[in-house]
């Protein structure tokens, strides 16, 4: 069926929004009665491929829509590959959808991975999926919620069968465990430098959302999955304290304040498109289903660790971002869901692109830098310096508590003194000097009076950079 | 204490979308002469498809706080202006002027009931009976926030043990007596609606129902829960207004209530569904056949249930967060165990490797053998009373038995029936089983 493509691109409302960036809404299938996209991919052909709740992929291709199958259960994840197959990962598993008589519908559903355990809990959701560059497929398992049979630690629950560990898949369909202490990993991203991360959502043992890179056998956040760890198990989990857990734990990368950036992200993309999507290159992108929003993610190697910062980017999307997929002209995909959970944006759910209009150059904060004694601001334009009236900034700091309550208020907030600003000389780097201490989470708020050069005013004023490690002399 | 429910309508619904058209809207829900046009237009127009008292029919339910197309009335004035065409609702600017439009939308505004602007608070759970129930505001919770669409829910918890308590407004458009009902499956409840009382001690299963006489305006109401440890969290909460009308308080009771289907029609092509299913092993596969006849297949290769009819409505699992299973029609047997296949008296472990569904044809299922060797079955049926299975085995020696649970006819009606519940096979490599309904 041929369909009408009418771009809604006035009616978004922005809070957060980014100047020269629009949001475009793309029709849903006609014929599908739910369109809850939590699994998006493009193929190599251009091909748009969405798994729903429902359990259907639907292909845009040509402004047609298709269903490619259905049947699937609660599919999270999909991944587009060179063979023309598509991999989802469903609550039971990760399945390859083949169309083999190429009809545009998938004729051959083949198990491609089972080797952990379903039992029928509505929140065991099956996350991902991304590959690595050597063909490994990555995925992330829930853990359950209410199940009155599951080991916890407080919070969600397993009961058994690898929940709350991250996969892998060999391109020849070996599977082994990955990674340990997953909650609700409701998002995977694979970097450029071909290194996993993920977010968690804000709950038991997971202070505020954030973003995590998963190495091997890194532990994360969330106990209850070291039940079927062969060097812990329930009866040692039991024995353990929180100091336990915090001592093996790998701190995040970068903390999403709750409600500020974000309460439930989604999967985590960046932009290499080369300049396609504005001039933000290089960075990563991080979608919230609660506050139907997208950010921006600037992460930095410091003492052999990433760390790094989160700025608001977009608000005002349709219904709850869950997934995220750059298409080959530099515009961002994202599918949404608000079933069950709640979003700001009222629709229950869709599909949306964000586009840049290939000249603005918005006057924003480009990237931020650690530095021994401070932060390398780096803006977009130059900076109109002399119409400073107020300082260039104000900060202030806090950390959150490792436990098993539910969620962590900030703790220790305190002010920062503002040492000294040192501009360069077109004004467009601004090095900021302040005392840090390792492991908090800095707040800046840039002056609403600051004005580029031509007198625009900044679009989105806060960045939350997470210090796990102070920048050593030599580093 | 009882207020002016308009002015309270006034906070609650504050327009965020065409702010000057929800604000003269909610000024002219206080005007009697506006609302009683609004009032005879609806009856004239909307009734037929949102119900006489605006309970919902064909259209949706216009005075809960669940709303699809905006929750403020100036989004319900530009739907009744501009119609939601793909939803069958028409665009009424050609039919009544501006200010009919808007006392329409005044009407609507004033016949608004039930749960408005929820809070919860989650606190440690109650340690026994002998603790009181939080009561909200009363302590540090561990964690709290708003319920958007205005119904107890337990799901902002995310862990096993916990007590919580609820506060809002409960809206009451016209005096009368109003019907409560909760229930819960072991644990602890209380609600406060004013003054009025009503708990529900654990360890009680049973329903327990209350008659408050309310006149019209703004109640604080408070909800409190504990669950009993080991029991699934589940809270009934219903009212039932002076008109008859039921609706939910609680989430779990909006899913009940809420006719949440989603039905598969099998018509010239089989089609396989992957839900959860009632008493049916975790991760089996329901499939309809083009015959009318369906059945459930395990990962492991056994046959759960077969049943004829309605193929499988998915509704319950796909509405909300899913947590209640999917239903299919009446089995004409339904076993733990099912129809399974043994070698040497022993089940073959098997895992689904895979299923092909070409068009036009049955769909073919095949399962790896754990020590090597595939089992594939495929199903047919061209009589609505059975059920045809077809296997093939290969690289799997040793002899081949199907252990048959019971409840399982394999005999036509008037033909000696098999007294064994294992059947030998000849010829493993194929074999094919019919199954008839009872």
């Amino acid at each position: 069926m041929r369909i009408l493509f009418l771009l809604c691109l006035a009616p978004t409302l922005l809070c957060a929004q980014t100047e020269g960036y629009r949001i475009e809404t793309i029709p849903n299938p006609p014929e599908a009665t739910s369109f809850d996209v939590t699994g998006l991919d493009i193929a190599t052909d251009g091909s748009v491929y969405c798994a729903t709740r429902l359990g259907e992929v639907w292909v845009l291709k040509d402004e047609k829509w298709t269903r490619f199958t259905e049947g699937l259960h609660e599919p999270c994840g999909l991944l587009c590959e060179t063979d023309g197959s598509v991999l989802v990962s469903q609550k039971p598993e990760v399945t390859r959808l083949v169309d083999s008589d190429e009809d545009g519908v998938a004729d051959r559903i083949i198990t491609f991975a089972d080797e952990f355990e379903f039992h029928d809990n509505y929140h065991e959701f099956n996350h991902g999926l991304v590959r690595d560059a050597d063909g490994w497929v990555y995925g992330a398992l829930n853990l359950d919620h209410g199940n009155p049979d599951s080991f916890t630690m407080g919070g969600l629950g397993s009961p058994g069968g690898l929940r709350g560990t991250f996969y892998r898949i060999s391109p020849e369909g070996k599977y082994e465990t990955f990674a340990w202490g997953a909650r609700s990993p409701a998002g995977l991203g694979m970097s450029p430098k071909n290194e996993l991360f993920y977010t968690d959502n804000q709950g038991n043992w997971v202070p505020t959302s954030f973003i995590g890179h998963v190495d091997k056998d890194s532990f994360h956040a969330e106990p209850t999955s070291l039940r079927d760890h062969p060097d812990y198990g329930i009866e040692k989990l039991k024995t353990m304290k929180p100091e336990d857990f915090a001592a093996i734990r790998k701190i995040p990368a970068v903390f999403l304040p709750h409600q500020e950036i974000a309460n439930s992200p989604g999967n985590l993309v960046w932009d290499e498109t080369g300049g396609k999507f504005g001039p933000f290159a290089g960075q990563a992108l991080v979608v919230d289903l609660t506050q139907s929003n997208l950010c921006r993610v600037i992460l930095e190697e410091v003492g052999g660790r990433y760390q790094g910062a989160v700025l608001p980017f977009l608000d005002g999307f349709q219904s709850g971002n869950i997934r995220q997929v750059f298409d080959k002209d530099g515009a961002l995909w994202i599918g949404q869901t608000s079933r069950g959970w709640g979003a700001r944006g009222p629709q229950p759910f869709g599909l949306q692109k964000v586009v840049w209009d290939g000249k603005t150059i918005p006057f924003e904060v480009k990237t931020i830098a650690l530095q021994r004694d401070g932060f390398e601001l780096t803006f977009t334009r130059p900076v109109d310096v002399a119409s400073l009236k107020k300082p260039l900034l104000q900060a202030n700091s806090w950390w959150y508590n490792y436990n098993s309550t539910y969620g962590s208020p900030k703790i220790d907030e305190r002010t920062v003194t503002v040492e000294g600003v040192e501009w360069n000389e077109d004004h467009t780097i601004a090095t900021v000097r302040m005392p840090l201490e390792k492991e908090r989470l800095y707040h800046l708020v840039l002056g609403q009076n600051l004005k580029a050069a031509d007198g625009s005013a900044l679009g989105n004023t806060s960045i939350y950079y997470t210090l796990v490690k102070l920048k050593q002399a030599d580093s | 204490m009882k207020q002016n429910l308009t002015l309270l309508l006034i906070f609650a619904l504050a327009p965020c979308l065409g702010a000057e058209t929800g604000a003269e809207i909610t000024a002219l829900a206080r005007n009697t002469d506006a609302v009683k046009q609004g009032e005879t237009i609806y009856k004239q127009m909307c009734f037929a498809c949102h119900g006489m008292n605006l309970e919902g029919a064909a259209g949706p339910n216009l005075i809960d706080a669940t709303w699809i197309h905006g929750a403020t009335p100036g989004d319900w004035f530009k739907v009744i202006t501009k119609g939601v065409g793909e939803k069958g609702m028409m665009a009424y600017e050609a039919v009544y002027d501006e200010t009919t439009r808007k006392n329409l939308a005044a009407y609507i505004l004033s016949k608004q009931e039930g749960l408005r602007g929820f809070r919860y608070e989650i606190y440690p759970p109650v340690e026994d009976d002998s603790v009181a129930l939080p009561v909200f505001g009363s302590g540090e919770p561990i964690k709290s926030g708003e319920i958007p669409d205005a119904l107890v829910d337990l799901s902002p918890a995310e862990m096993q043990e916990f007590s919580i308590a609820f506060k809002g407004k409960f809206l009451v458009p016209e005096k009368g007596k109003y019907i409560f009902i909760h229930q819960t499956r072991d644990g602890r409840f209380r609600m406060k609606l004013n003054d009025n009382l009503s708990e529900s001690a654990s360890g009680n299963k049973k329903r327990t129902r209350v008659v408050f006489d309310l006149d019209a305006g703004e109640y604080d109401m408070e909800v409190a829960y504990q669950r009993t440890d080991g029991t699934p969290h589940l809270l009934l909460f219903e009212v039932e207004t002076p008109s008859g009308i039921k609706f939910p308080l609680s989430r779990d009771t909006h899913q009940i209530l809420t006719t949440a289907t989603h039905v598969y029609q099998v018509t010239d092509q089989a089609r396989v569904v992957r839900t959860v299913l009632e008493n049916i092993p975790h991760e089996s596969l329901a499939v309809g056949l083009p015959g009318g006849v369906s059945f459930t297949i395990g990962r492991d290769g056994s046959i759960y249930s077969i049943w004829d009819g309605l193929f499988i409505d998915v509704g319950p699992n796909v509405s909300e967060r899913g947590k209640q299973a999917s239903k299919t029609g009446a089995p004409w047997f339904m076993s733990p165990k099912g129809i399974q296949l043994l070698i040497d008296d022993k089940p073959v472990d098997l895992r689904l490797k895979e299923y092909q569904l070409a068009t036009s044809q049955s769909p073919v299922f095949t399962f790896a053998a754990a020590n090597g060797g595939t089992v594939t079955v495929q199903a047919e049926s061209s009589d609505p009373a059975e059920l045809k299975l077809h296997y093939s085995l290969e690289g799997i020696e040793g002899e081949a038995q199907l252990s048959i649970p019971a409840g399982v006819r394999l005999i036509k009606e008037g033909e000696i029936p098999l007294e064994s519940t294992t059947i030998p096979i000849k010829d493993p490599k194929s074999f094919s089983l019919s199954v008839y309904k009872s």
